[in-house]
């Protein structure tokens, strides 16, 4: 057997993922109607958005709107959304490494786990790794 | 008294058949909780939708009859005016054809801001706040940690509109709406009539009005008690240290001729509206502490999304009675918020994860899970204003 059938659960991933992926991609907004009061009488209501917090989707940028000459946050989408640690080389160097004798399974933000495949970088073209593992599969991430 | 009492009871029965609508009247009778059947459902991927790069998608997703999804997305505020938030909704065909809706060019009005939208087979309608003219002016805007800023802003006052576009993107007209009380969604029956909810300014009490097409007040209807909370304002923590208070959440989708108002994540029950302004009160048989989060559109009976975490789980619901008549299980550790819609029992959902948009089919499987139904009966209540 040239390579082992191990599989190796890169939990460090998943804390690194979740400092990179908190506030800067989603997945989805979710919206919320909010009304204000402010001076001479002013009632207003505004409609805002908060990102629905992933490892992928778009990059989030938030900003300000103006409700009754208050700035209220909200936040929109720009461009898409790439996590970085999979743009550091060292970070891929000892990846492909790992990978060369053992499948090296990689978790995302939401736990979900896909096959790191070194030779189809840097687009990792992810594949079920299990068929009817439904935990497994996941055709979802790290592109 | 034998013949007085015979009367009453006829007269009783003749009254309550009166109100009841025939699909209440089919429900009246002893009803039986089998378990319903259970499905794991997962997705197979289909074409990328061309000419949507990396969507920002504001959830849930609407779905008209024939499969066509709208979803409205967030974008970059205008360099003119910074602290006002901007939208564009896009429509996807089944067979993936692409239309966007336009707000920035409405004749006659300035600063357009999107409020809701809402898609029926024939229209798509925005419930947005517009100006008549445009009177810039620079104003002192204060964020919650006190610092300010200054931008220039259309000073002129802002109304409520509907706008009407055709299902194809291009504008049709601008109708200015009563504004008898403020108003936070918009719907369109099939007759052209409007279904408006939001809140009395006096009190904050939550409101349900039918305008007509040319945007004036038709009437109120009168949500039945216990249906609704008292007050449309949730007492949350503010936003971030500043005086703004949030708006219970609520969606409008379509039920054949009617239109069901969702009260999102609230144990307040579904509302079903006719066009003629009738009230039904639809209280979903879900099991013990499960609420509903959203409805997918569908062209059949109501499908929920639930509140219980770490699975996508959607029940399917009979309009008719909130009996749970299947449960669908979302496979692959996708959320159900991301089904789009279910159209002849087809489960229609996009993966916006890559930066593209891509089209993913359903695939139901009989699953072994079964819910625990709620063991109380089955309630239809019917309000007639």
């Amino acid at each position: 057997m040239g390579k082992t059938s191990m599989v190796i659960f890169v939990a460090l991933l998943t804390c690194l993922c979740t400092s990179i992926c908190y506030a800067q991609c989603a997945d989805g907004f979710q919206s919320y109607n909010l009304h204000c009061s402010g001076p001479e009488g002013c009632e207003d209501d505004v409609y805002v958005f908060y990102p629905i917090e992933s490892q992928y989707g778009v990059h989030v940028v938030c900003g300000a709107v103006d409700c009754c000459g208050q700035l209220i946050t909200s936040c929109y989408g720009s461009g898409n959304c790439e996590p970085k640690v999979f743009k550091n080389r060292e970070v891929m160097k000892q990846l492909s490494q790992l990978s060369e004798t053992s499948d090296v399974l990689i978790a995302d933000c939401e736990g979900r786990y896909t096959l790191f495949e070194p030779s189809r970088q840097p687009r990792m073209v992810v594949r079920s790794i299990a068929l009817g593992n439904r935990m497994l599969v996941n055709d979802h991430i790290l592109r | 008294m034998i013949s007085t009492t015979l009367l009453c009871v006829s007269l009783s029965t003749l009254l309550t058949s009166m109100f009841l609508t025939p699909s209440a009247r089919a429900d009246s009778g002893p009803q039986s909780s089998p378990v319903p059947p259970s499905y794991a459902v997962s997705f197979e991927r289909g074409e990328e939708v061309p000419g949507v790069d990396a969507p920002a998608i504001v959830l849930p997703f609407q779905c008209v009859e024939d499969g066509t999804v709208y979803f409205n997305q967030p974008k970059p505020p205008d360099a003119a005016a910074p602290f006002t938030p901007s939208l564009e909704l896009s429509s996807v065909s089944p067979s993936r054809e692409v239309h966007t809706f336009l707000l920035s060019h409405i004749p006659d009005l300035f600063d357009v801001q999107e409020r809701d939208f809402y898609a029926s087979d024939s229209h798509v309608v925005f419930l947005v706040k517009a100006a008549r003219e445009n009177k810039q002016a620079m104003k002192t805007l204060k964020a919650p940690d006190g610092a300010e800023a200054h931008g220039s802003e259309n000073n002129a006052e802002h109304r409520p509109y509907i706008l009407v576009f055709d299902r194809e993107g291009r504008y049709e007209e601008a109708v200015e709406v009563d504004d008898a009380f403020a108003i936070i969604k918009i719907s369109e029956f099939p007759s052209g009539s409007f279904l408006a909810y939001g809140y009395e300014r006096s009190d904050h009490s939550p409101k349900l009005a039918m305008l007509k097409d040319d945007g004036k007040l038709i009437k109120f209807l009168e949500i039945p008690s216990g249906a609704a909370p008292q007050s449309a304002f949730i007492p949350a923590p503010s936003d971030r240290g500043t005086s703004a208070a949030r708006i219970a959440s609520a969606q409008f989708v379509r039920s054949e001729r009617n239109i069901v108002v969702v009260q999102n994540k609230t144990d307040f029950p579904l509302l079903e509206v006719s066009e003629a302004g009738t009230v039904r009160v639809i209280r979903p048989k879900l099991p013990e502490g499960v609420r509903v989060d959203t409805l997918i559109p569908s062209d059949g009976n109501l499908y929920a999304r639930v509140n219980e975490s770490g699975i996508g789980l959607i029940y399917e619901l009979n309009p008719q009675d909130g009996e749970v008549v299947g449960r669908f299980e979302i496979a692959d550790g996708r959320q159900a918020a991301n089904v789009a819609c279910v159209h002849d029992r087809k489960f229609l959902s996009f993966d916006s994860g890559h930066g593209k948009l891509i089209q993913l089919f359903g695939k139901l499987e009989p699953s072994a899970a079964s819910p625990k139904p709620s063991t109380s009966r089955p309630v239809v209540e019917v309000h007639n204003p």
